[in-house]
């Protein structure tokens, strides 16, 4: 798969072909509008199917590039009742518990595996990945590196977070007389959105 | 020290036979053997990146298990150096005992675990059971064994031998129990919701996880644990109390060499590049942080292993329990898991079970449960000899005096008389005369002694009237041999 936006930008091309082969949805934005726009259209498709989309909130929380955007304000319009940002309340683990969605930023990501990297710490949060039935991820594109030992490469020199884990797809398991099913325990639905601010 | 391992009771052809008639775990586990296998082949296909990389996690594994003794206390150092707490189980009792001992005195109730392995191992639920707590597996296949009280029949796929109709009527019990909506049908969509349901309550509610890992770096003190399902991730992040079972085998020397391997279990295993969750695990909730446990506690067990270092079988230790050797076993595929009467099933559970016992359960397994046709040798992503290990086996057998007196008569005489062409001429005119009590419509329907199992599901043609030895003999220019 090549990408509509950086068309020589071989690890985007990569990631995205293995993301969207894993079960995700992949889109890519250029600019703040163009990333405000294309949380619509992720919305449309990892929320509306959901019966009880209008019922919960959105726990999120974003790279330092995009924390100048008015995500509560952004969310809310596309019709989300409450959003919360990672560590803007006490009880992150029953807002995570009830949300509809799950909006996470990324360490980086790995092309070959089309996987995203997402570390715990006061202001980033494994929980909106898993607890939610759906999660978007947003990965800034040159966050984007070829495997996922080189990702973790990058990790070496400094203190390791006491948890931090590799997403690669949907939630699924084929336990059941092998029949493959998605979203066993954490979300079903799982879309990305490549970025270039 | 020897380790200890639970073991079916039922005899070898009792639980061969049971495998061999129960036609949904055949046709289960056929089908996901099948899947995994070709997965296994074709993900590597224009991959030379990881070829290679997997090529270099052999040597990992290898210089890992080698340096243990350095390793280990390594390992125990960074993981308490970030506030973990590590213990060294010298067997299966010791590691029970740690763990019950971590639940008690922090008043735990309720416990959720992760998919393991060695928890099977060291019978860790029955254990915590036992003291009145409760424990719940969260992989949905376990999740499913432990309902019906079974044990897995594949590594990578425990509940493969269940229907989809034994799985509602198990989750009927269990929702009538506890007064929930039932799964409102048979198929796998509303199973699995009930499931997740049914779980995420058990995640939101429990004191302690318990995880295994499967690998454990000692240059930085991270346990890795890989899944499809995420379940480890509520494991590692809900639960006020952590603890991490897992083997001493485990380890690995850097972070680096974690880079080599980390894609080989799902690659291998069941034919993806990277499982959905891979979570690593560095230390307890640090100050600020919301998720994460109070405590965290690895539990190191040898249970056996270190018997094993400095032997010829030292490589089965680099096992990462990708079940590959499983899905392209033969015998596997006919009679399934349960039918090795050990946690350990297939061809690497042929091997492991004596040698981490020390012979002291299923003896049979390497003459029984293996044809040696070489297929898990070749698919062993760590180059475990397992074939020539299985016959190393035998032989041990032999020396041990663990094979009937009946049989190893029987096989001496077999190769005395076929160790010169006289005596194998001399077999074949016994055989031809003995063959009279057993024919039948010009075909053998039994033999005596070690042969007779041959005809328990097959006819054979009879011994030539004249082979064609003694055709040439006969009839070759000159008239003698």
């Amino acid at each position: 798969m090549t990408s509509t936006l950086w068309p020589t930008d071989t690890n985007v091309g990569e990631f995205s072909w293995r993301w969207t082969n894993a079960g995700g949805m992949v889109w890519e934005a250029r600019g703040r509008e163009a990333i405000i726009k294309t949380v619509e259209q992720a919305w449309d498709y990892l929320v509306i199917p959901n019966p009880k989309a209008s019922s919960g909130p959105v726990i999120y929380w974003v790279n330092l590039e995009l924390q100048h955007i008015d995500w509560r304000h952004v969310l809310q319009q596309h019709g989300s009742v409450k959003a919360w940002e990672w560590g803007s309340q006490g009880d992150m683990r029953n807002v995570a518990t009830t949300a509809i969605l799950g909006i996470t930023g990324c360490a980086w990501a790995a092309a070959a595996t089309g996987s995203v990297a997402l570390y715990a710490s006061d202001i980033t949060g494994l929980w909106p990945s898993i607890l939610p039935p759906a999660h978007l991820v947003l990965v800034e594109r040159h966050r984007i590196v070829s495997t996922v030992a080189e990702g973790l490469r990058q990790m070496t020199g400094q203190p390791l977070p006491p948890l931090f884990k590799i997403v690669s797809g949907p939630s699924m398991t084929a336990d059941i007389e092998g029949t493959l099913i998605i979203g066993v325990h954490g979300p079903g639905r799982v879309g990305a959105i490549v970025y270039d601010v | 020290m020897a380790g200890t391992l639970p073991a079916d009771s039922k005899s070898w052809r009792e639980r061969r036979d049971a495998g061999l008639s129960d036609s949904i775990m055949r046709r289960t586990i056929g089908n996901v053997t099948r899947r995994f296998s070709t997965g296994q082949r074709q993900v590597f296909t224009g991959y030379a990146e990881e070829i290679l990389a997997r090529e270099a996690a052999v040597m990992a594994k290898r210089h890992a298990i080698r340096d243990l003794d350095i390793l280990l206390p390594l390992l125990r150092e960074t993981v308490q150096a970030h506030g973990g707490q590590t213990y060294l189980a010298g067997d299966a009792k010791e590691a029970v005992a740690v763990v019950v001992n971590i639940a008690q005195t922090r008043g735990v109730q309720r416990v959720i675990k992760t998919k393991s392995m060695l928890t099977e191992e060291i019978e860790l639920n029955k254990a915590l059971q036992a003291v009145g707590l409760s424990v719940v597996e969260t992989d949905l296949g376990e999740y499913i064994i432990q309902r019906a009280h079974e044990t897995p029949s594949h590594i990578l796929a425990p509940a493969a031998h269940k229907s989809r109709v034994q799985i509602e009527t198990l989750f009927r019990d269990d929702a009538c129990e506890r007064g929930i909506t039932p799964p409102t049908s048979d198929n796998a969509e509303s199973l699995t919701l009930y499931a997740r349901q049914r779980l995420r309550d058990e995640f939101l509610h429990a004191d302690m996880g318990i995880t295994g890992g499967n690998f454990a770096v000692a240059e930085t003190g991270t346990v890795v644990l890989i899944t499809n399902e995420g379940n480890a991730d509520m494991v590692t992040t809900l639960p006020r109390i952590l603890v991490s079972v897992v083997g001493i085998e485990k380890i690995l020397d850097t972070w680096d060499a974690l880079g080599t391997i980390i894609q080989q279990p799902a690659m291998n295993g069941i034919g993806q590049r990277l499982s959905s969750y891979t979570t690593f695990l560095s230390g307890p909730r640090r100050d600020g942080m919301v998720e994460g446990p109070d405590e965290w506690h690895l539990v190191l067990v040898d249970n056996g292993r270190t018997t094993l270092r400095g032997t010829e079988f030292e490589d089965v230790l680099s096992c990462i329990r990708c079940g590959a050797c499983l899905n392209v076993c033969p015998v596997f595929r006919q009679v399934g898991g349960h039918a090795y009467g050990s946690v350990y099933t297939g061809p690497i559970g042929i091997v492991e079970t004596p040698l981490l016992t020390d012979w002291t359960i299923l003896p049979e397994l390497p003459t029984v449960a293996c044809t040696v046709c070489h297929a898990c040798g070749e698919a062993c992503p760590m180059e475990i000899d397992l074939p020539h290990h299985i016959i190393q086996l035998r032989q041990e057998k032999v020396r041990r005096h663990l094979v009937t007196s009946g049989v190893t008569r029987s096989y001496r005489w077999w190769a005395k008389l076929w160790a010169t062409p006289g005596g194998y001429r001399r077999s074949l005119r016994l055989a031809r005369w003995g063959q009279r009590l057993y024919l039948r419509q010009g075909k053998l329907h039994d033999a005596p002694g070690i042969a007779h199992g041959w005809f328990l599901s097959r006819n054979m043609p009879p011994i030539a009237s004249e082979t064609f030895h003694e055709w040439w003999l006969k009839n070759r220019k000159g008239g003698s041999s």
